[in-house]
């Protein structure tokens, strides 16, 4: 069992003030929210490797790995597509933004395989990468998790 | 004697939609037959190698296909000009959904809940409601305003 997915899906320590439903989704948001603000910096760096030297075993398997941290955490979250719902329409809640975490997954997945000029053009570039992360609803998410500090903190677990 | 409720004209649908539509479908129907296959030779002990090149096919295709969909919503404007039951968000999580089984089906050692059962698999077309999704498609807009 890979210790870091378990980590990722682990339900506990949810804040006090949420109902049970929404506590045990609390930690999924949070492990979601570490994956995107560290696997988007992978992703930038895999796809200027990618760039520079073509399509080789170790991208595959560092993008295969990438993105089964996401599949892993994204088929959890969209398991509660109620709870999704619930968050969208609470005020004051700030629900996952699945879909810019799909983004990134779906990126990771045009790396692996034979090369494809389609399949590279269809991947997020940097550019389109930035506009995701800094729109208002992924950076208010990112802060409210926490997840919003310089990345070699969330990598010492900070 | 009964007056005939006027119908809202309905703007014409951006044809570049219908071709989006047709490759989302298209891409589930697919991989939903797909995750099926695949997820029955894992269990049955089959080895995460002998299936990974196809599993990743797959979970490309969905990606490449949802990536399409996502980019011509935003920079088309097709979040503003696609009426509510055109809208392919329904469809596109459900392609979300096979894409994380296919990806997990690639790995040597999956997280279990990530790859979705034959019952989560049947389940998806309800949930999502892809089957009206598609019928709407079928009957065209002029027939979805004349059920408004």
């Amino acid at each position: 069992m890979n210790e870091f997915r378990r980590a990722l899906l682990d339900d506990s320590n949810p804040p006090p003030e949420l109902d049970a439903e929404l506590a045990a989704f609390f930690k999924r948001q949070a492990g979601a929210a570490l994956l995107l603000a560290t696997h988007s910096e992978l992703y930038r760096e895999l796809l200027e490797r990618y760039r520079r030297e073509g399509p080789s075993e170790e991208i595959e398997e560092i993008a295969l790995d990438a993105a089964g941290n996401l599949a892993t955490t994204l088929q959890s979250l969209r398991s509660r597509e109620d709870l999704l719902q619930r968050l969208e329409i609470t005020p004051g809640s700030i629900p996952p933004p699945v879909v810019v975490l799909d983004q990134v997954l779906y990126s990771f997945l045009l790396l692996t395989g034979p090369y494809s000029e389609d399949e590279l053009e269809a991947a997020l570039d940097p550019e389109m990468l930035d506009d995701l992360m800094h729109a208002p609803q992924v950076e208010k998410w990112l802060a409210a998790l926490g997840a919003d500090k310089p990345l070699e903190d969330l990598l010492r677990g900070e | 004697m009964k007056l005939r409720r006027q119908r809202e004209p309905q703007p014409p649908l951006d044809p570049r939609l219908g071709h989006v539509a047709a490759g989302q479908f298209l891409a589930f129907e697919a991989n939903l037959a797909r995750c099926r296959r695949l997820g029955e030779l894992r269990m049955t002990g089959t080895p995460a190698q002998e299936v990974r090149a196809e599993a990743l096919e797959g979970a490309r295709e969905l990606a490449y296909v949802n990536r399409v969909t996502f980019v011509a919503m935003m920079h088309l404007n097709l979040v503003e000009s696609v009426p509510e039951i055109f809208n392919p968000v329904a469809p596109m999580a459900a392609c979300a959904r096979l894409a994380y089984t296919l990806t997990a089906l690639a790995e040597e050692a999956p997280e279990p809940e990530t790859v979705l059962s034959d019952l989560d698999l049947d389940g998806l077309i309800d949930q999502y409601e892809i089957e009206e999704w598609v019928q709407t498609w079928r009957d065209g807009p002029e027939q979805a305003a004349g059920d408004a």
